[in-house]
């Protein structure tokens, strides 16, 4: 595709040049950039040569076009309606890429479900007995996962990522939940972020790449911290009266961990005022079983 | 073993054995993860907030321009107030440079929402200028080529003039396209006053050309239509009424303009304006 930029007024080079220039589109051209300098003092123009790829990039860039060494001043004259014609382009361009994006995500849910109602069963007095086999079961169903995010990583430039973040936000969210809970249940530790995004496939640095961000995984633990309430209860219920006092433990240090921190009044605050819930429910728990000597009992029974 | 439930005396001492506890032994794996998070989030929040008040002190610069330009049709000498413009939006560029200092390194999305108003409130004054200056709309490359700072070493580097040198480098900042018609759409409510001020000072050609200026580029936002950010949707509905009334008063001067002598037309307008939108209030 050609395109004919007109040209105005000549540089205060010798070497301008003057008259309709073509570019080509995919040919290499040097971009030269008369740029004031911030002091307003010199008038000097600094000149920066820079080559541009490929034409496209060049709209975006400086105006002024070097070809084959000579300088060349160019302005915009396109009409109103050429503007905003070349904007749609942007924008088309831009909701393209969404869908794209969308279209994995929607697979990505898909996975996320599935893990979760593996996992949603250890809540089953039955259960409990079968952590381990449910959990090997998730990480197989992780690998899933991580096909699908390396996929998610080729539909859009990698340095844009916040762009586009709040497609697979939630998500992520979820899937930094199960993690948690799956070591959770496999070794009763909080998994790190490192450790998290192993799993998943990603990188925990924005620099290398789809990263896990640092709220995503934080909204997850707390996620979890709501889902272990709910494990607490329900092992009691199953008979197992000493899990809630090691949930207990669990929670108060997650909680002194978030109270570190200083959150702003966005969706990560008030997820975290949920937390002192879930920790009050659990204190509950284990004052049940401590004022009926069910905890002593049971301690007890395991040492014998 | 760990049993929370007490109250009064027993609670208090328990607390503070634990803090004292605490602070002797080292932090737990967890804690100290924490407090690497704290850190983390810590940074992020001050930088966004240099980034909110760079943008606020943006928007406050560009939003005076604005003003200052208005006064352009009811005073004699113009290009004072072009050059007078001129040199403010220089210094509102000054402080896009800081923002794009900030942003080195970064990924600008991530910060987008804190400087977001003050880049469309530049958008806004520096297309106003160019209006006013050459009837014609600015693009957006020419926008953002101006926005290009250079970041020199001190040494002595500035008297070399031609060449790249080593300790110098560019800074750019790219307004996004979506930040850019934000900017547009808010053009067309100044324009708009800046219709109805200058038939109020006699002038009866602005209008006509204003007129079709801004059907121009009330068209191409219909082309864009919802394909754009969703906020251009609500100022498209604002655009229609600054249209109407720039169309209802280029019809007026048709219609009456004969007959009403030029320092009643002023008069004319104000009871019109008043009569479509009484809730648009002070300038």
């Amino acid at each position: 595709m050609q395109q004919r930029l007109s040209l105005n007024k000549p540089t205060q080079d010798k070497e301008s040049e003057t008259g309709p220039v073509t570019f080509l589109s995919g040919e290499q051209y040097r971009v030269c950039s008369g740029v004031k300098p911030l002091t307003r003092r010199r008038k000097k123009r600094f000149v920066i040569k820079r080559t541009v790829v490929s034409l496209a990039s060049i709209e975006l860039h400086p105006i002024r076009i070097c070809t084959k060494n000579k300088l060349v001043h160019i302005t915009n004259h396109m009409s109103v309606t050429e503007m905003f014609s070349h904007i749609q382009g942007f924008l088309g361009a831009d909701q393209d890429v969404r869908e794209d994006i969308r279209k994995v995500v929607q697979l990505l849910e898909q996975a996320a479900r599935e893990i979760l109602t593996v996992l949603q069963s250890v809540h089953q007095p039955s259960g409990f007995k079968e952590i381990p086999s449910k959990c090997a079961r998730a990480r197989e169903l992780f690998c899933t996962v991580k096909t699908h995010i390396a996929d998610l990583k080729t539909k859009f430039p990698a340095e844009q990522y916040y762009r586009f973040q709040e497609h697979w936000r939630f998500v992520l969210q979820r899937l930094a939940f199960l993690v948690t809970f799956v070591v959770y249940l496999e070794s009763e530790t909080l998994v790190t972020r490192e450790a998290a995004a192993q799993i998943l496939g990603i990188e925990v640095v924005r620099e290398k790449g789809f990263h896990l961000d640092v709220e995503d995984y934080l909204a997850g633990v707390l996620i979890m911290a709501s889902e272990l309430s709910r494990l607490a209860v329900n092992s009691v219920t199953a008979g197992d009266y000493t899990r809630p006092l090691r949930i207990s433990n669990f929670i108060n240090e997650l909680d002194s961990g978030f109270r570190l921190l200083n959150l702003k009044n966005d969706p990560l605050r008030k997820r975290y005022d949920g937390l002192k819930y879930d920790v009050k429910k659990i204190e509950e728990v284990v004052y049940d079983l401590s004022i009926r000597g069910l905890a002593k009992e049971a301690e007890s029974a395991g040492d014998k | 073993m760990n049993t929370r439930g007490g109250d009064g005396c027993p609670r208090k001492k328990a607390d503070a054995a634990q803090d004292r506890d605490a602070g002797d032994k080292p932090p737990t794996p967890v804690i100290a993860a924490f407090k690497v998070f704290q850190q983390e989030l810590d940074t992020k929040h001050d930088k966004y907030e240099r980034l909110v008040k760079i943008s606020r002190d943006v928007t406050i610069e560009s939003k005076r321009t604005i003003f200052l330009l208005h006064r352009v049709t009811s005073v004699p000498n113009a290009e004072e107030i072009l050059n007078e413009a001129e040199v403010k939006l220089d210094g509102v560029r000054q402080k896009i440079g800081q923002i794009a200092e900030e942003l080195r390194g970064e990924d600008i999305y991530q910060f987008h929402r804190a400087f977001t108003p003050g880049i469309q409130e530049y958008v806004e004054a520096v297309s106003f200028l160019h209006y006013i200056r050459h009837r014609s709309l600015i693009s957006l490359e020419e926008i953002n080529a101006s926005l290009v700072f250079m970041r020199t070493e001190e040494v002595g580097a500035q008297d070399a003039a031609e060449t790249l040198l080593p300790g110098t480098h560019v800074l750019t900042f790219q307004v996004t396209p979506s930040d850019y018609l934000l900017g547009v759409a808010d053009l067309t409510g100044e324009l708009m006053r800046m219709c109805i001020s200058s038939v109020g000072n006699g002038d009866i050609d602005t209008p006509f050309q204003l007129s079709q200026f801004l059907r121009q580029i009330h068209d191409g936002f219909s082309y864009i239509g919802n394909t754009g950010p969703y906020e251009v949707s609500k100022k498209l509905h604002t655009l229609r009424q600054s249209l109407a009334k720039v169309e209802d008063a280029c019809y007026a001067l048709r219609v009456r303009g004969s007959e009403i002598p030029k320092h009643m037309l002023a008069d004319v307008f104000s009871s019109r304006t008043t009569l479509i939108d009484p809730e648009e209030g002070v300038v």
